[in-house]
Formats: C-alpha cells, structure tokens, sequence
C-alpha cells in the first residue's frame, strides 16, 4: 500500500460535537495507526487549521452554529486539496448529494463500521498524496 | 283508640261535619251517652241550643281551636256544665282530617264565671301516655337499680335514668301528647321508640321515679309526681297508674297535666312544628333527624369532670364513640333519605345513628368531636354504605342545635356525590387521553430528532467496540485499552437506555403523579430531546436560567409536555424565517408572587392578532394537519398545577408564551388538583 511509502504518519482532524463520538473516533484512528486531533466544532478546528496541517478531516454534519457543509465550503476557500469525510446520524439525501457533489470523499451514515471508515480514509490519502 | 278508653276526661271524635264516629266510657260516666248510643250523633244533639252549636262549630273551623265551658246537654235531656276544648287534626298534609273533643263537667258551676282561666284550660289539656315496662322489668328491681348505680363509675357512663328511659318503649300516646311534647304527628314514628328520645330532659328524673314506683306497685292505685316548672309548663303533674287488666302487667299510663305560662304558646308551637315538619319531608335533599341529647349529657359530665382535650380522650377511649354512637339516636327521616338508601321502611332507618358512619372509619368520632366543640355546622366527605350494599360518596351536612333552639333535634344531610366524582374521574380520564394524544402528536414531530439523539450513543458503542475488537486481536492484545473502551461502552449504552426510557414516559399514557421538581433541570431534560430538532432545523436556543428556584409541586411528564410543546411550536413557527434570524430565548425566574415562571419567545411571524384569543381553545390550529390540542392541553396542565399560561406577541416581534405554577409554599399551592371542589373554608380542621 501506498500509505507505508509516506515518510509521516498522517493527521486526521476530527470534528464532532458529541464526547462521546469524538473519544471513540480518537481511539480507533489510533488503533488504525493514525494521528488525530479532535475538535469540539468548527469554529475550534477553523481556529487551529493551517493549510497542510491535516491530511483529512472527518466531520459531523449536524453541529450548532455552523453545520459541516458550510465547514466545507469555507475550506473550499481556505485549504481545497484537504479531503473531508462527513458522518451523520441522519440519511439526508439532499445534504448527502450536497456534500459529494462539493467534493465529499464520503458520506457516512451513523452507526459508522470500521472497516468502511478505514477504506474511505486510505481512499482520502491517497487521493491527497496523487495531487 | 284504646288509650283513650282509660282517660278520665271525655274523649269524642267526630268528623268534619259534625256527626260523632267514637266515644270513650268516660263519656258515658259525664253525660250518661254510652259509646254505642253515640254514634250516629251529632255535636248539636249534645249541646242545649243548636243554634249555639252550628256557630260554635263555624268558629271552631275559623280557628282551628276553640275552648271554654259550654252548657250540654245530658242523655236525659238536663243541662251539664262542661270544660270542652275542640281541635281540629289535619293530615300529613296539612288537610282537615276530624274534630277531636276534650271535655269534662265541672264540679263547681263557678268556674265557668272565670275565677281561674289557665285552671280551666289547663282541665282540658291532658296528655297521655302509654308505655311498656316489659324490657325494665329487671332494672326496676330495686336490688338491681342499686347495682346498676354502683356500676357508673366512669363518669361518661349512661346515668340511671339514661339507661331506665332507654329501655322503657312507648305503645301509644294522645293527640295532646303529640302536641304538649312536640312529637312526630305521624304515630308510627312514635310507637316502640323508647321514651327517652321523647321525654324532654327536666322532667326526666321525675318520670324514671314515677315508673320505678310504679314498677313496685301490685294495684292500679295511682301515683303522682309534681314538678314546679318545665319549659314553658308551670305546675306539671304526672299521675301514673298500672293498667287494671292482668293481660298486660307491663302496661303503665301516665297522664301529665300542666299549666301554660302563655295560654296561646302550645298552639303557636303546634304551627311551627307543623311547618317545620312538612318543611323536611319535602326538601329535596335527604335528611335525618337526630337526637343527640345523650352525647350531649356524656359531653356535660365529661365537662364537668375537668376534661378539655376530647380529641385526645376519644383516642384512648374508642368505646367512648361507639357508645355515643349507640345512645344518639335517629327518630325521623324524609323520603329523599330512604331513597338515598334503598330502605323500604322508616322503621330501618330509625334507631341508633351507626350505620350512618359505618362506611367510613373516624368519621363517627370526627362528628363527635365537631359536636362536643360546640360548633354549629359540620361538613365532610364521606363514604356510606346503604341498605342493599351499594357504597356512596356523599357530602354530609350537620347542623347541631345551640341554646334556645330545640335541643333534642340534630340535623343530618346528605348530598350523593357518586355521579358528580364518576363525571369528575371520566372527565379527568378524557383530559389525560387527549394529553397524551398530544403527547404522541409532539413526539412524532420530534422523530428525527429523537432517531438523532439514540444513533449517537449507538455509534459511540459500535467505534469503541469495533476498536477494542482490534486491539484484543492484536499479537500482544492491549487490556488496559481494550478494558478503557468497554467502560466507555457501558456508559454510552446506559446514555441510550436513559433516552429511551425517557420516550417511553412520553409515549406512555399513565395518571400523573405529584412530586417536587426543580423547573430547571425539566427545561434541561426537554433541551435533550430537542437538541437535534433545533439544530436541524438552524435554530439557535438561548437559555437563562434562574438558579436557586424554589421547587414546585407537579407532574415530571406533564410539565416537559408543556415546555416541550411551546419550544417545537415555536421551531415550527420559524420555518418561514431568514436562517440568520431564527433564535428561541428561554428563561425561568421568580415572580413577586412567589410563582416560578418560564417564557419562551422566539424570532418567528408572531401570532396574528385575530387569533390570540383563541390560541389556547382546543381544536384551534394554523397547522396544515395540526391536532390544535397541544396548546389547550398545556393550559388544562398548567391550570391542574394551580398556574396560568399567557400568549402575546413580542415588541421586536415574535411570539412570547409564558407560564407561571406556584411553588410549594405559596398559597396558591394549596388548590392543587388533589384538593376537593369544596372549598377548604368549609371544612373543619381535626
């Protein structure tokens, strides 16, 4: 695989508004072997963003304030080659064709498996990796 | 008429128009007419003029009475000085019935020239009785009465007249002695009732005596007792004698002659007894008339005796109750009574007043206590049990007499509560069905909210599950991570448990229940549910709430119902609204009134003024498919926590709810829904 050849382990942003949520997708990208950084929203993650910083973001879709599609749309501006992988407790069809149709790799629906999580993150790296 | 047959007096009765239907032997003895040579007679063939007797009889009906000498005329045609009164008797329903006539020849031809008037009237004026000695036999033993004596120890205990005059029954009285002592007209209420219901209370030692002497005599020789003044009698004299015939050995007649202090009194009294009676036989409302005078000589000697505390003497002494119970006595009731009852006969209904609190326990001795403080009205909710074994609520009503009424009447009401509480509880049942229509109407607006809200603790348990699953199948398997995880499992599925349970108290249609909550934490528990609805929908909720509110007095369910219901109302009521403008402010506080409110005002179009009115009528709605009760139900559960809600619209627009429940100690608190429609002024405090 690809991601062996990488001289640095990748860092995955994580925004969700749920604890619970945010700590489970914090350990099994650690068990994956990933870094990860957690955000409580996005106004959080946009605060310690830098271009390059992370390698993927994995975000909520339903959050206070800012929701994760206009998350995305502001790091369309901001940082267009990061590749965002939303998950949602609901199956919205509008928001789902939205987010893919804004360059989503995925679009999860909760409960999330780990082994689908884990082919959509390599997908993401290595998407980013063939820039 | 047997009694009669055995008056000194001349007893005739004739009907309304004159003619005579019986005479008694003592009419033969004063005029030589013998009782069968009488019938077929009329008044005017006992009287020397007939002119005198056809106005005499025209005045009689004018007056309903009339007394005074007359001159009559003998069966040999002399003439006879006589003292004659005449009363006319009316039915229970106040109609003429008959004449009855009272006379006898006066020994001195002078006493009709008026040297005493009230010794004139009080000759035509004897009322007699007859009574049964059958069940005293054994009291009346002189051996016996001293022992019976020694025995009332206990102060509170029956006296010896008490238990003497209870036992000894009355078989028959006089139309005097209805009127002289005021007894029910209707004779059946008189009959087998022991006389000491009857007899009035000052001349009670008097007549025990006579019938203890005369209990201890062989002969029919008679026996008087003189008392100087009773009531409004003066000069009363009781003459006793056994009756002759040895068939009846049980058998005692006391005849009692008085003077009247105001010779008009005993008529006046007849009247407004009359009234009085025909008064209660046709109220509406069932009623019981009571004789309470032997709790009221046991309370007198209690007194006496030094006690004050009868709550706490009646709680060591419960026999005290029952006793009361068993002397006071019921001596009359209305149709409505019976009725109320399902008795067929009065004679059921008369008697001891027990079974009237028998269905309810301590009400017996809260009546008692009511009595001995000498209050006038006692009211109360109890239970009876009736005749054919049905159990009622009713309210009871008890007016006891006080000095310079007739002390010898208590009277008992009851009103039949049972359709009015099976209304209230069918109304309450469909006021809890529509609530929880209401309910489930709110929580199917909420379903994707609620779908949201048990998804994130699941997905949480599936990540860390799946994770600890990888490291346990590791080469070196990783417990203390594997351990971490499964914590975090147990926590984020005991999450999903609490919401689901907490939907299924919304879900569930169930009574409610009154406990103390803090009004904060259900604004909180409501947030929880709708987190996920205001987020979907981009609505921004602002909370302030007061801390350290008093707790109120309410049902958990029902209040989030209310707070739950305004909140998605008020998201709904943004959808049309500009995303950056859709915000709900939420705030609790504490008003001057010592009520706890909470006011939820939002940035929606705001109510229209034409429909503010209306807002919380049931069935009213602007929703396309809306139920239109959520509103009316919140106001039926703020107005069942003794609270009020309002709706207005906001200056800087929006639509503004607010509602305030009084807190635990404040007054209002105490017209809870638990508390009756009765108001509490009415009640006595035990």
């Amino acid at each position: 695989m690809k991601v062996s050849v990488l001289a640095l382990v990748p860092v995955i942003a994580v925004v969700d508004d749920d604890a619970s949520i945010r700590d489970a997708l914090a350990e099994l990208l650690e068990v994956f072997e990933f870094k990860c950084r957690v955000f409580e929203g996005p106004e959080s993650f946009l605060a310690a963003h830098a271009q390059g910083q992370f390698d993927c973001l994995i975000t909520d879709l339903n959050m206070k304030a800012m929701n994760g599609l206009q998350l995305q749309q502001r790091l369309s501006a901001i940082d267009p080659g990061l590749p965002v992988i939303f998950i949602s407790a609901q199956s919205d069809s509008a928001a789902r064709s939205n987010a893919l149709r804004s360059g989503a790799v995925a679009f999860l629906s909760k409960p999330i498996n780990d082994d689908v999580l884990y082919r959509y993150i390599i997908s993401a790296l290595n998407g980013r990796s063939s820039d | 008429m047997e009694l009669a047959d055995y008056a000194t007096d001349s007893v005739i009765r004739y009907d309304l128009e004159g003619n005579i239907q019986y005479s008694n032997a003592a009419t033969e003895t004063h005029y030589g007419w013998k009782p069968t040579a009488m019938l077929g007679r009329h008044f005017s063939d006992l009287m020397l003029e007939h002119a005198e007797a056809s106005m005499l009889w025209e005045k009689l009906f004018r007056l309903g009475h009339w007394q005074g000498p007359l001159r009559r005329r003998s069966h040999t045609g002399g003439a006879i000085n006589a003292n004659v009164r005449l009363a006319i008797r009316h039915d229970g329903l106040g109609n003429p019935l008959d004449v009855i006539e009272y006379s006898a020849v006066s020994a001195n031809v002078a006493a009709s020239s008026g040297a005493s008037a009230s010794q004139i009237a009080a000759l035509g004026r004897a009322a007699c009785w007859q009574f049964s000695l059958k069940r005293v036999r054994h009291l009346l033993d002189p051996a016996n009465a001293q022992l019976s004596r020694g025995a009332t120890a206990d102060e509170w205990c029956p006296d010896r007249w008490d238990t003497l005059l209870t036992a000894v029954q009355v078989t028959d009285v006089n139309d005097e002695a209805v009127q002289l002592f005021g007894l029910p007209a209707d004779r059946d209420r008189v009959i087998d009732r022991p006389v000491a219901s009857l007899w009035p209370e000052q001349s009670r030692a008097a007549l025990g005596d006579l019938l203890t002497a005369l209990a201890a005599k062989t002969d029919a020789e008679p026996e008087t007792r003189e008392i100087p003044v009773v009531g409004r009698l003066q000069q009363v004299v009781l003459t006793g004698w056994r009756a002759a015939d040895p068939r009846c050995p049980d058998t005692v007649f006391v005849r009692v002659e008085a003077t009247l202090h105001a010779p008009n009194a005993v008529i006046e009294l007849e009247a407004s007894q009359n009234r009085y009676r025909n008064l209660i036989s046709y109220l509406p409302i069932p009623v019981w008339q009571i004789d309470a005078r032997a709790a009221g000589r046991i309370f007198d000697r209690l007194i006496a005796g030094g006690l004050s505390d009868m709550a706490a003497y009646s709680e060591e002494h419960p026999e005290l109750v029952d006793l009361t119970c068993e002397l006071v006595q019921v001596f009359d009731v209305n149709d409505e009574a019976m009725a109320l009852f399902g008795g067929k006969e009065r004679s059921e209904f008369i008697g001891p007043v027990a079974y009237l609190f028998a269905g309810t326990p301590g009400a017996a001795r809260r009546v008692m206590l009511a009595h001995f403080s000498g209050i006038r009205n006692h009211v109360e909710e109890l239970k009876v049990r009736t005749f054919d074994g049905r159990l009622i609520d009713v309210l009871l009503l008890m007016t006891f007499p006080v000095p310079g009424e007739r002390l010898d009447t208590t009277l008992l009401m009851m009103i039949d509560n049972t359709a009015h509480l099976e209304a209230e509880a069918k109304l309450r049942k469909i006021e809890a069905d529509f609530s929880h229509a209401a309910r489930l109407s709110t929580l199917g607006e909420m379903t994707t909210s609620i779908a949201h809200e048990i998804k994130q603790p699941l997905a949480a348990i599936l990540m860390n599950a799946q994770t600890s699953l990888r490291y346990l199948r590791k080469a070196g398997p990783n417990l203390e991570k594997a351990d971490q995880l499964t914590s975090r499992v147990v926590e984020s599925a005991q999450r999903a448990s609490d919401i689901i349970d907490r939907i299924q108290d919304m879900a569930r249609n169930r009574a409610p229940t009154y406990a103390l909550l803090g009004l904060n934490d259900i604004v909180r528990q409501c947030l929880v549910f709708l987190r996920h609805e205001s987020e979907d929908k981009n609505v921004v909720i602002n909370l302030r709430l007061e801390p350290n509110l008093p707790l109120i007095r309410g049902d958990r369910i029902q209040l989030q119902q209310i707070i739950v219901n305004l909140i998605v109302n008020s998201i709904q009521a943004m959808k049309m609204a500009p995303h950056t403008r859709r915000e709900i402010y939420l705030e609790t506080s504490l008003d001057e009134s010592d009520h706890v409110a909470f006011s939820i005002r939002d940035t929606g179009i705001g109510i229209a003024t034409e429909h503010i009115e209306q807002i919380f009528d049931g069935f009213f709605t602007t929703k396309e498919g809306g139920l239109g009760i959520g509103l009316a139900i919140c106001q039926s559960i703020v107005n069942a926590h003794g609270g009020t809600i309002e709706a207005a619209n906001h200056p800087d627009g929006g639509a503004v709810f607010r509602f305030s429940i009084p807190t635990k100690n404040s007054d209002a608190a105490a017209s809870n829904p638990t508390s009756s429609k009765y108001p509490p002024l009415h009640r006595q405090a035990y």
